[in-house]
């Protein structure tokens, strides 16, 4: 991938939010990582990143629902941000709970920010929620 | 892509095994719930063998949370093991704080023998 130090490059998805397709995102994600020489773990840490942020703003998510993802990188960072929309904020906000205090969600938010540098979930608005997280590569793999 | 994700199942010294092998996510975990609901109504030592799983998210987590509750809760109160030898599973376990919630052993064997 003929990445320059100084330029920034840009891939988006648009697909269904239909959960057997969000493995699309996380390969597509790991394997941008993978071409710029992130750490074996880095990509790894990535994959899960993509899958919770998805997972985090497709709750509630319907039947018409189609989730944007884009990743932005250059050869230090990589930036991903999710928009789901046709989000039906009732039913995000029926999360249970697994093990006392701890809901699903909070499961999944507390794996995103283990994992990145900087992340954000925005509430929803307009029916749409919007994710964003910023990784950068570790100094020892620059 | 529901072949991303196998479970088993199997009985091993009197102790029932869930083997998975492949990635639990959001789309497969269903077939990890299904598979360990029948064992933990049951059984009152269930292994859960992770070895084979590359990729575990919340979700699933969340099946493992449930399944191990409802095993707990049980007259008697069942135990749970999982052997998990992937980094990122490891990891995942880690950051939410849950290597402290379950028994993780390294191998098959060892959590056979506790």
């Amino acid at each position: 991938m003929s990445t320059a130090a100084d330029k920034r490059m840009r891939v988006s998805w648009s697909f269904p939010a239909e959960v057997e397709l969000w493995v699309l995102g996380r390969m597509g994600v790991s394997a941008i990582a993978a071409q710029l020489d992130f750490g074996i773990d880095e990509v790894e840490d990535l994959r899960l990143a993509v899958n919770e942020l998805c997972s985090t703003c497709a709750e509630g998510a319907t039947a018409e629902s189609r989730v944007e993802l884009e990743c932005m990188w250059d050869a230090t960072s990589v930036e991903v941000t999710c928009a789901v929309d046709a989000i039906d904020g009732d039913r995000g906000a029926e999360v249970g709970t697994l093990a006392g205090d701890i809901t699903e969600t909070e499961l999944s938010l507390r794996i995103l920010a283990a994992l990145v540098d900087e992340q954000r979930i925005d509430p929803s608005k307009d029916n749409v929620r919007r994710g964003w997280f910023l990784k950068e590569r570790e100094p020892a793999n620059h | 892509m529901s072949k991303l994700l196998e479970v088993s199942q199997s009985t091993v010294d009197g102790v029932r095994v869930v083997r998975a092998v492949g990635e639990v996510d959001v789309a497969t975990a269903p077939m990890l719930h299904e598979g360990l609901e029948a064992v933990v109504t049951s059984a009152q030592r269930v292994v859960v063998d992770l070895t084979g799983v590359t990729f575990l998210d919340s979700t699933g987590l969340g099946v493992l949370i449930a399944s191990n509750r409802q095993l707990a809760g049980r007259d008697g109160g069942g135990s749970m093991r999982l052997v998990v030898s992937h980094p990122l599973v490891l990891r995942v376990f880690e950051v939410t704080g849950l290597n402290s919630v379950f028994r993780i052993c390294p191998t098959l064997e060892e959590a056979l023998a506790q």
